[in-house]
């Protein structure tokens, strides 16, 4: 029952002219499209049939018919026939959401969203210049052109050859058949059947180098729907790594965990051993590996014989 | 108290909707339902007074009527300020809205978007909702003090709060808020620093607590771009380096630079950025590198070389 004012009145705002357009609604339809309980909407019924413009008279009060606890007519919305116009926030959340949408490769309806945010904003002039879309910015950096290529692949359903730059530092040239891109924050996701792996793979948009159109139609077998788990990182075994004073920033990379303040010491999830190794490389040094021993002996025996064969070398 | 206090700003809302002349305050003391509590003027001033603000940070157009002489006459709600408009939308529309707003999952929008969806909805007389467009696109924008932030972009005000930069003490930092942007993952707020009279690019998770917004206004103009590009400031100038590695390695040095010759032992690789950038391309794959010039740079990469193997020596 603590829920606050400003969760309960907007929906009280939306609710009586949400049911004034559906008259004779049920209980459950109108709870689960609000999200709330039987009880809830019950109470705010109540609440709402005792309001009204001053006077307070039969006439002047919110009039609604829902004493069978099973159908809602409303009779009298006072002033609420039409729902608020949204705020600033409402704006920038849908718009940028749409913006979003639309941007994604291989996504359909890219005119019809323009349209759409045409229509939003024609309603909402008001708020629109309180709303400052332009204030938050979600842009994934990949080059105009692989997205553009992704997306006539996707819609044309043609494959797609390229170079992909794995994380690993590994170079191949992949042939695949696209099924879908997906984004998150502000990294964007190819989904794809690859011939080179034959089996489903996730390749990340900024990756993707020298992308070119096969003039082949795309196959993805049926039975490969196997759909590739975001989440095996969470499972993943942990390494322990002890940072010095010129990396403490690595504490704050996004699935690392502070195990130990003094000395610093994070566990960081892995799902390949020779993936961590060059990216601890990478750092350039200020990161001690405690654990695995595997990941340590790596490691040294990386930095050592590259460094071997460069001082011998030329 | 809850319920008497959204019973109160239901009945303010129809009565100042309900109005043809704006209500004054005596007006509205004495006439809308819920004011009759307050035993004194001060009280009533008090709630009326918070009660407006509340009304208008949810999006409600409470309107203050002045005179010629700039005196306060009164308040009205107008409904063509209040109602959203008909916007005629397509079952398509619908659609593109309802995953527009499963955009923000468990994000700080989330909740605009939804009731967002919820307005909209209200004036359609049909549903729609389970979209097949849903889902392809998340953004995690979890950090509390964004949309704080957001609100004094776009009211130009001056936020204070304690930053925290890594390995570096506390300070009180004074900003002038331009935009909240994405990079990588991670989240950042842009900014003119009143202090250091510059701009500067503040990561959100640095942020300790919450920021505290002043009633002062920014007294510099955003840059046309809300998003310049902020690099750390270095005085490293670039040099040109070519790299003679295995094939199909180093992917990153193939992203930031060109092939200028292939063979089946070997490619090199033109580079042209700062010595720092390049070494930071060259560590994960150096266990693939052949040869490497200029001289300076080779000795650069080996010092960094025999640093992680010392520190990384088990």
């Amino acid at each position: 029952m603590a829920e606050n004012v400003y969760e309960r009145l907007p929906r009280l705002l939306a609710i009586v002219p949400w049911l004034s357009s559906r008259p004779g609604v049920t209980f459950t339809e109108a709870a689960k499209h609000f999200g709330i309980s039987i009880d809830q909407l019950t109470n705010d019924l109540y609440q709402l049939v005792v309001c009204g413009i001053p006077g307070y008279g039969p006439d002047q009060l919110v009039d609604i018919d829902f004493y069978d606890l099973e159908r809602i007519w409303v009779t009298d919305p006072q002033t609420l026939q039409a729902p608020m116009k949204l705020t600033a926030d409402e704006l920038v959340a849908m718009s940028i959401a749409l913006r979003l949408l639309a941007r994604l490769p291989g996504f359909a309806y890219r005119s019809e969203v323009d349209d759409l945010l045409a229509k939003l904003e024609a309603a909402n002039i008001e708020t629109l210049a309180l709303a400052g879309e332009a204030l938050f910015g979600v842009t994934p950096q990949i080059d105009v052109e692989t997205q553009e290529l992704v997306h006539q692949s996707l819609q044309s359903k043609t494959k797609l050859g390229f170079q992909y730059l794995s994380g690993s530092q590994a170079v191949s040239n992949r042939v695949t058949s696209p099924i879908r891109v997906f984004s998150v924050d502000d990294h964007q996701y190819l989904e794809a059947f690859c011939d080179n792996a034959e089996a489903s793979r996730l390749f990340r948009l900024d990756r993707i180098n020298e992308a070119y159109m096969i003039n082949e139609p795309t196959t993805i077998p049926e039975l490969d729907t196997e759909s590739i788990n975001l989440d095996a990182v969470n499972e993943a075994p942990r390494a322990i790594l002890r940072l010095s004073d010129r990396t403490t920033w690595l504490a704050e990379e996004p699935g690392v965990e502070v195990i130990s303040t003094k000395p610093l010491t994070i566990a960081i999830p892995y799902l390949s051993e020779i993936w961590l190794a060059r990216w601890i490389l990478g750092v350039g040094g200020g990161v001690s590996v405690e654990s695995p021993q595997s990941l340590l002996s790596l490691v040294g025996e990386m930095a050592r014989s590259a460094h071997k064969a460069l001082a011998d070398g030329v | 108290m809850n319920r008497g206090k959204t019973e109160r700003l239901l009945n303010l809302v129809f009565a100042l909707m309900g109005t043809g002349q704006p209500l004054n305050r005596e007006k509205i003391r004495r006439s809308v339902a819920g004011y009759e509590v307050c035993t004194s003027d001060q009280s009533f001033e008090r709630m009326f007074e918070r009660d407006k603000d509340e009304l208008r940070s949810m999006g409600v157009p409470v309107e203050t009527v002045t005179n010629p002489f700039d005196e306060v006459v009164g308040y009205r709600i107008a409904k063509d300020r209040y109602q959203l408009v008909d916007l005629n939308l397509s079952s398509r529309d619908l659609e593109l809205l309802s995953a527009a707003s499963h955009v923000w999952d468990e994000a700080v929008l989330n909740n605009a978007a939804l009731t967002a969806m919820l307005k909209v909805e209200s004036s359609q007389d049909k549903s729609y909702r389970d979209s097949s467009l849903g889902g392809v696109v998340r953004v995690r924008a979890q950090h509390s003090n964004i949309l704080p932030l957001l609100a004094a972009a776009r009211e130009s005000r001056v936020v204070t709060f304690d930053y925290k930069p890594p390995g570096d003490v506390i300070e009180k930092r004074t900003v002038e808020p331009w935009s909240v942007t994405c990079r990588d993952g991670h989240w950042y707020v842009i900014g003119y620093d009143q202090v250091r009279r510059a701009q500067r690019i503040f990561r959100l998770s640095r942020i300790e607590g919450s920021i505290k917004t002043t009633a002062k206004s920014a007294v510099t103009t955003p840059p046309a771009s809300r998003f310049p590009e902020i690099s750390l400031p270095h005085d490293e100038s670039p040099i040109t380096a070519q790299v003679r590695i295995r094939p199909l390695s180093g992917a990153l040095l193939r992203k930031y630079g060109s092939v200028i010759e292939s063979s089946d032992e070997c490619d090199v690789i033109e580079l042209n950025a700062t010595t720092s950038e390049i070494i930071r391309w060259l560590l994960p794959a150096a266990p693939e590198l052949i040869a490497i010039q200029p001289e300076q740079l080779r000795r650069d990469l080996l010092a960094s070389l025999s640093l992680i193997a010392s520190e990384n020596n088990g």
